[in-house]
């Protein structure tokens, strides 16, 4: 599985974890290339919706990063996403995923180095584990 | 109609597999560990379920798939490029048909095979050879012979197989039925006298009492009758009877897009759900629940009659079993015309 | 009839009584000038099931009936009758009562516009094999409700807790992924288990949105994972686990063991006892500092 080149979807909150990418991005640190984030104003905006609709549209994961709890800038949508992320996630393994496609993490606006850390073991992860069992062909949306 | 000769049972899964090197064969196979039988590709080794079981799945699937890709496409610099989907690659044979699933298929025809002809459901017909199997009547729901279909050598089979003991009487009907019958030879013997008289004598048990007339005064008579508010009251609207009735074949096109190329899907459409008649501009012209019941028994009883001459039902019984509220077309026929003051659906 | 091979007869004999008074109750409640209908259960044609009822007048009501094989919901119509002007009685078992409860505190129908009755359950026959159903065996909890009138103490039930098969956590990733493979295949999309559901009240579900195009449609295993996924979250912490979803499906998709293993982890995570039970926030939309924090380390 060495060659396999995941592609994977990080949605980050605007206060803090989109903030540490830049940080990252800043501070020269090396990042795998495999990952797509899109910046969203709170992780508990994420619905469980785009995460299923992710991975059975062709993505090998999905990573939600957050502030850290109790640093939310909305003091409490972390802790949501916390408890929604836990019923989708062994929803999702109940289903037949294996329980590392879809995490939630935390990573602070000055915590760069935090950021290239996680997404970096969050890829090697999903290389190790190959391609979803139902990925789709990443151009044409169809099974290959 | 010639009887060709008397198979046995237990011969069936090997003709079917020697068979299935020239042709793709579809049969009734076993689904689920809860006795549930479906119309599938037989492969090899595999153990078919002719017999006492009704597939929850008509016949129409294997021309009228659940979902079919049309073509797909693809987008570059300056070339769109669309391929065009192939219905089937194989000449093809079902087996274990039943008379009302194969009666529907006429009335489908005259929806797909008029001009303009769907070129994808004319080649899945043409290329497809129906065996029927003679039916005794498969459950306390069946009332095919009350809407004029024969079970046992039903209009549109080719080969007809008529269970007798320990096997089948094999009768050809159409020139397709003798190209089939020349590949069953091998397993096939004369059948002996009683045998035969069996065959002749082989009746089903489909109830002939079931009513779908109109109402006094006719079908306009009820349309804006308090019965449909009745009739729709417990039905939740789920779309399962038009999803297992044989004659249903609404369908929607739709797109499924990805980057810069996609694919056009044709996959079944339900009258009883909501965006059925949803237009592009938020629209809805049927928007009552009451409607979409009511559009659902007019179309069956009123308007496909009008435009094709014929009921569209044709006595599977299959609305009402799978109905969760049990609820079948008779049942709904039988209170439009009694209208009294009790109906209560 | 098959029930008659569970329910013993001095059972029998208590249901039929409660039968009665049951459609006294109703005949009484039509009676009234701002009655509506009363949502119970009656007979299938062929006698061998039930299904829901609207009874519009004392005499219909003599059409109710109350077994062993009472399986529908007549909560589940509420939402669809909540802007008719008028009293609606409704009759509840235990999960029915749990699920209204819901829908009251969801704002889907007022209970000042209710008449409801409570019925004591003690389990309910799969009509098919003859035993108990397995939501029944699995059932311990508590029916509180503001009952109008009720057929007897609404207790909580103290059955025997025998899960049905398979259980899905003991299997292994490779036999789970066989095991929905072959479920998945058999769905038709054809959403019995979504319509009958008493919590599938969006005006506009997600599975009929055209802008954004939610659901795709292909008729492969994808679009089959998406929709059963969201389904069933879209009910996690709602779910009363009446397995209606199960019992509606054509196909015989086991869609309860997705909706009981939400249960369970709600309950192993967050010590959530159960849809309807209380009136307190729903589950996902609260929260507690102290929740289990399982994505560091990989450890639950």
């Amino acid at each position: 599985m060495s060659d396999f080149e995941p592609k994977i979807l990080i949605f980050a909150c605007n206060w803090c974890s989109y903030a540490g990418a830049d940080m990252a991005g800043v501070s020269r640190y090396q990042m795998p290339p495999n990952c797509r984030i899109i910046r969203v104003m709170c992780s508990a905006r994420v619905r469980p919706e785009q995460v299923i609709s992710a991975l059975t549209q062709g993505l090998d994961a999905v990573l939600v990063l957050g502030c850290h709890p109790g640093d939310c800038h909305y003091t409490e949508g972390n802790y949501l996403t916390r408890r929604r992320g836990i019923m989708l996630k062994n929803l999702l393994e109940t289903m037949g995923f294996e329980k590392n496609r879809f995490q939630v993490n935390w990573v602070s606006a000055a915590e760069g180095a935090r950021f290239a850390q996680v997404v970096s073991e969050f890829v090697e992860e999903i290389k190790a584990l190959g391609p979803s069992h139902v990925s789709r062909d990443k151009d044409t949306g169809t099974h290959a | 109609m010639t009887v060709i000769g008397y198979m046995k049972r237990s011969a069936l899964e090997g003709v079917l597999g020697d068979i299935s090197d020239k042709l793709e064969v579809i049969a009734p196979l076993p689904s689920g560990d809860k006795g549930a039988v479906e119309l599938r590709r037989f492969e090899k080794g595999a153990q078919v379920s002719i017999g006492p079981v009704k597939p929850m799945l008509p016949l129409k699937t294997i021309f009228l798939p659940p979902v079919e890709q049309i073509f797909r496409f693809s987008k570059s610099e300056n070339e769109t490029t669309v391929t065009a989907s192939t219905p089937i690659t194989r000449d093809r044979v079902v087996f274990g048909a039943l008379g009302c699933d194969i009666a529907a298929l006429a009335l489908i025809d005259e929806v797909f095979l008029r001009e303009p002809v769907d070129e994808a459901y004319r080649e899945r017909r043409t290329r497809t050879t129906i065996v029927a199997l003679a039916c005794e009547g498969q459950g306390p729901e069946c009332f095919c012979a009350s809407v004029g279909i024969d079970p046992v050598r039903p209009g549109g089979a080719d080969v007809v197989m008529i269970p007798v003991k320990d096997g089948f009487i094999v009768e050809t009907i159409t020139k397709k039925g003798e190209q089939l019958g020349t590949m069953l030879q091998g397993a096939l013997r004369d059948p002996t006298g009683p045998q035969k008289k069996t065959a002749r004598s082989f009746t089903s048990t489909s109830r002939s009492d079931v009513d779908l007339s109109a109402p006094a005064g006719g079908w306009s008579a009820v349309w804006e009758s308090e019965a449909w508010e009745d009739a729709s009251a417990r039905c939740i609207g789920c779309g399962i009877c038009t999803v297992v009735c044989p004659t249903c074949h609404c369908f929607d096109v739709h797109d499924e897009r990805h980057g810069n190329g996609g694919e056009r899907f044709r996959k079944w459409d339900s009258c009883m759900a909501v965006n059925f008649t949803m237009m592009a501009h938020g629209e809805n012209p049927r928007p009552q629940h009451r409607a979409r019941v009511r559009q659902r028994y007019m179309h069956k009883l009123v308007y496909f009659p009008e435009n094709h001459g014929a009921v569209a039902c044709v006595g599977c019984g299959r609305c009402a079993v799978a109905c969760p509220n049990r609820t079948g077309i008779g049942e709904v026929a039988d209170r439009m015309r009694e209208r009294e003051e009790d109906s209560n659906e | 009839m098959f029930h008659a091979i569970r329910t013993p007869g001095r059972m029998r004999d208590q249901l039929k009584d409660m039968q009665t008074r049951l459609r006294e109750i109703a005949a009484a409640f039509l009676e009234r000038p701002d009655a509506l209908f009363f949502i119970g259960w009656e007979m299938t044609p062929d006698e061998k099931e039930t299904r829901p009822f609207f009874a519009r007048n004392p005499r219909q009501a003599q059409r109710l009936v109350w077994n062993d094989l009472c399986h529908p919901n007549p909560a589940s119509y509420l939402p669809r009758l909540r802007d008719r002007e008028g009293m609606i009685g409704v009759a509840v078992k235990g999960c029915d009562a749990r699920a209204l409860r819901e829908l009251i505190r969801a704002n889907q129908i007022e209970r000042k516009n209710l008449f409801v009755l409570g019925i004591p359950c003690t389990g309910l026959v799969d009509p098919n094999t003859g035993a108990i159903a397995s939501r029944c065996a699995e059932c311990q909890y508590p029916v509180d409700f503001d009952y109008d009138e009720t057929l007897g103490p609404m207790e909580t039930p103290a059955l025997t807790v025998e899960r049905s098969a398979p259980d899905l956590d003991a299997m292994s990733l490779q036999q789970r992924r066989a095991f929905w493979k072959q479920e998945l295949d058999k769905c038709i999309r054809c959403d019995a288990c979504r319509k009958i559901c008493y919590g599938c009240y969006c005006p506009e579900c997600i599975f009929e949105m055209s802008d954004p195009k939610w659901a795709t449609n292909r008729g492969d295993l994808a679009d089959k994972i998406f929709y059963h996924a969201v389904r069933a979250y879209h009910l996690a912490g709602r779910c009363v686990g009446c397995d209606e979803c199960a019992r509606a499906c054509p196909m015989g998709v086991r869609l309860d063991l997705l909706n009981r293993s939400l249960r369970d982890h709600a309950k192993e995570m967050f010590s959530f006892d159960g849809a309807g039970i209380t009136d307190e926030k729903p589950l996902l939309r609260t929260f507690s500092t102290e929740d289990p924090d399982p994505f560091f380390g990989g450890d639950e």
